[in-house]
């Protein structure tokens, strides 16, 4: 199964990288919302560092949905949703592969975005390469629940958001909560679990059900 | 042999009837025409019989499998379909599209090659499917069919957007897969060119 999902990875991956939208659109708006809410903030120093956490999560949220979005809308382009029902790809494998493309995606605008931040409200290089793995483990959290919700809303543009970012509020929470404390102070253990069991979860249900959802 | 049959076949969208009861036997080795007008139930019709929509009435089996248990999930791994527009992701190749469905659906991908070849799209292989004109467009569906030899072939329209060679090339796969032993079941608004006798079912509202 982790093979197939590797090679449904590299075609989301492939088709992303030639339509350039991730490059040219995506990048450019998260970096851009980032320095706006930098000069919003203004210069002060400590209120910057304080809300730089939340305000990456808010838009790294943001970010994830355009790109799931991206992913369903490739999927049910013209008669390819037919055809590729047609294939009877294994539901736990196309999911993870999902999954897998989906956290790359947000690791390449995540290093973006996590440098603009630094810059921006003034972070500290060590502070942020001690996040770093907090960070990937929110994104794969993020990851392994917009996909399946992407599948239950059929990736639409209106619904995806409204049901997908409750459902993403307690990642956002908890990787806020976990930088907050790296820069800080703080116990970042609790939050850890949390983020940890929300990916399994997740990761569990998307594997057991995607195949059944997206047949619905 | 029967591939597939239906007795009083009824599939509904919304309590709409789409098919409104009907009944025929598909035979390994025949090609089956389906006409009608718009709304007739002839894209419903294939649907069915690839296990894409759920009976809700009447009974029926494809390929051994009861088209009212969730066995019928698996029938599209044992199908071959060509859709209206044909298949697969505009930003792949030609050949991408192609060892993509293969690998996913394990099926051996050594043929791409030639099946190219024989669609008349070797100097398009390497093109991304958007760049390609609906009628090349539906070439790839014709290579992934021939890659895949499907014992059950359900072809929606295929002779859209397709010209005169393309449509003489269409014909002699179809006879191809039809002396080989495959089933094939065609939809078309047009008379088919068929180089193979053909059994043909004119539908309307929703029946035989």
């Amino acid at each position: 199964m982790i093979r197939l999902a590797l090679f449904i990875a590299r075609k989301e991956l492939r088709i992303e990288w030639r339509s350039r939208v991730l490059v040219w659109q995506v990048l450019p708006f998260s970096v851009m919302a980032m320095v706006i809410a930098g000069l919003a903030i203004g210069p002060d120093e400590s209120t910057g560092r304080r809300l730089a956490p939340g305000l990456m999560y808010l838009i790294i949220t943001l970010v994830a949905l355009q790109v799931i979005g991206r992913s369903h809308a490739a999927d049910d382009a013209r008669d390819t949703a037919v055809s590729v029902a047609m294939l009877g790809i294994d539901g736990g494998a196309n999911y993870l592969g999902k999954v897998f493309a989906l956290f790359a995606h947000l690791v390449v605008v995540t290093s973006a975005l996590v440098t603009v931040d630094a810059v921006v409200f003034h972070l500290r290089f060590e502070e942020v390469l001690r996040g770093i793995p907090f960070i990937a483990l929110s994104l794969a959290a993020i990851a392994s629940a917009g996909v399946l919700y992407a599948a239950l809303t059929r990736g639409s543009a209106s619904l995806l958001p409204v049901l997908a970012l409750p459902a993403l509020a307690p990642v956002v929470m908890a990787g806020e909560r976990t930088l907050t404390a790296i820069f800080h102070g703080g116990v970042v253990s609790r939050w850890v679990v949390l983020l940890a069991v929300i990916t399994a979860v997740y990761g569990a249900l998307g594997v057991l059900l995607y195949g059944a959802v997206e047949e619905s | 042999m029967s591939l597939a049959s239906l007795h009083d076949a009824v599939v509904t969208a919304q309590s709409f009837p789409l098919l409104t009861g009907v009944t025929a036997t598909f035979e390994a080795g025949q090609l089956y025409s389906i006409t009608g007008p718009n709304g007739a139930g002839k894209t419903s019709l294939l649907r069915l019989l690839a296990g894409l929509v759920p009976l809700a009435r009447g009974s029926g089996t494809v390929l051994g499998r009861d088209l009212l248990s969730p066995q019928r999930r698996e029938i599209r791994r044992h199908v071959g379909w060509l859709g209206h527009e044909g298949p697969f992701y505009d930003e792949l190749t030609v050949r991408e599209n192609l060892a993509f469905a293969a690998r996913v659906s394990n099926i051996d991908s050594h043929g791409i090659d030639a099946v190219i070849a024989t669609v008349g799209l070797s100097s398009r292989a390497d093109l991304r499917a958007k760049h390609l004109s609906a009628g090349q467009r539906r070439r790839i569906g014709m290579a992934w069919l021939l890659l895949r030899r499907a014992e059950l072939w359900l072809l929606d329209e295929p002779y859209a957007s397709l010209d005169g060679s393309a449509r003489s090339l269409f014909d002699d796969i179809v006879a191809q897969a039809t002396v080989a032993g495959s089933c094939v079941v065609v939809t078309s608004h047009d008379a088919l060119g068929a180089k193979v006798p053909v059994n043909s079912l004119a539908l309307r509202g929703g029946s035989l």
